[in-house]
């Protein structure tokens, strides 16, 4: 997989949009997934700024590779901060009222709607999350 | 990149959103929205050439959403695209809102 490092205290996660559209380019899929993907991105970079503890001397590394059997992308965020698994949180209430009152606490639910598979595991002092979406 | 354009007819805003409304779009939004609030009643959102939203954006909305209701007024989005649309299904949001 190919890799690039961005400032962990950015939450603009256009740089890791184009990153992961490059690396895709060759590849026959779907605008909903390249959608559903970008929106993974956002969400996964907004929470490790929100929550992982890290400066802009810091860098979250973004690695993209796609593989076959089914064709899926495959993007993992690694950062050296506070130990978080974003998946350990239980779903949010997603009624109107529960929705009206809360301020954010969608995002990870997002990414786990609109991925195939999400993981965390904590390795070699590292916050590592993977996702994978078929094309 | 997120253009944002309003026109004032009567008491409607007409604000039109064109290309990306993600996490930083959403701080410039927010002013946009707050202008349409303050400039009418009503506010209608033309959604037709937006083609990205995520959570920030989402929330960003439901603050348009709060401002105008708070406002005595009425919020419609309008064309919205089926893969935004569908992020409002997914969290709930859609029933917040009117859309056409």
């Amino acid at each position: 997989m190919r890799s690039i490092i961005v400032p962990a205290n950015d939450e603009d996660p256009t740089p890791v949009v184009e990153f992961v559209s490059e690396e895709l380019e060759q590849y026959d899929y779907s605008s909903r997934a390249l959608y559903q993907i970008e929106v993974a991105i956002e969400e996964i970079l907004v929470n490790i700024v929100s929550y992982a503890g890290l400066t802009e001397n810091d860098g979250i590394e973004i690695r993209c590779g796609v593989f076959e059997d089914p064709l899926r992308a495959v993007v993992q965020f690694i950062d050296g901060g506070i130990p978080f698994d974003p998946l350990a949180k239980e779903d949010p209430d997603t009624s109107l009222e529960a929705n009206m009152e809360r301020e954010g606490g969608l995002g990870i639910f997002m990414v786990k709607q609109l991925m195939d598979d999400v993981s965390y595991v904590y390795e070699d002092g590292k916050n590592v999350l993977t996702i994978q979406k078929n094309l | 990149m997120l253009e944002i354009s309003n026109t004032v007819n009567g008491d409607v805003s007409e604000v039109k959103l064109v290309g990306r409304l993600d996490v930083k779009a959403a701080k410039n939004a927010d002013q946009a929205f707050t202008q349409a609030v303050e400039a009418s009643k009503n506010v209608v959102l033309d959604m037709s050439e937006l083609d990205y939203i995520a959570s920030a954006g989402l929330r960003a909305l439901k603050r348009l959403r709060s401002d105008v209701s708070a406002n005595g007024g009425t919020l419609v989005l309008r064309g919205v695209q089926s893969n935004v649309m569908e992020l409002f299904e997914m969290t709930g949001f859609a029933v917040m809102f009117t859309f056409e």
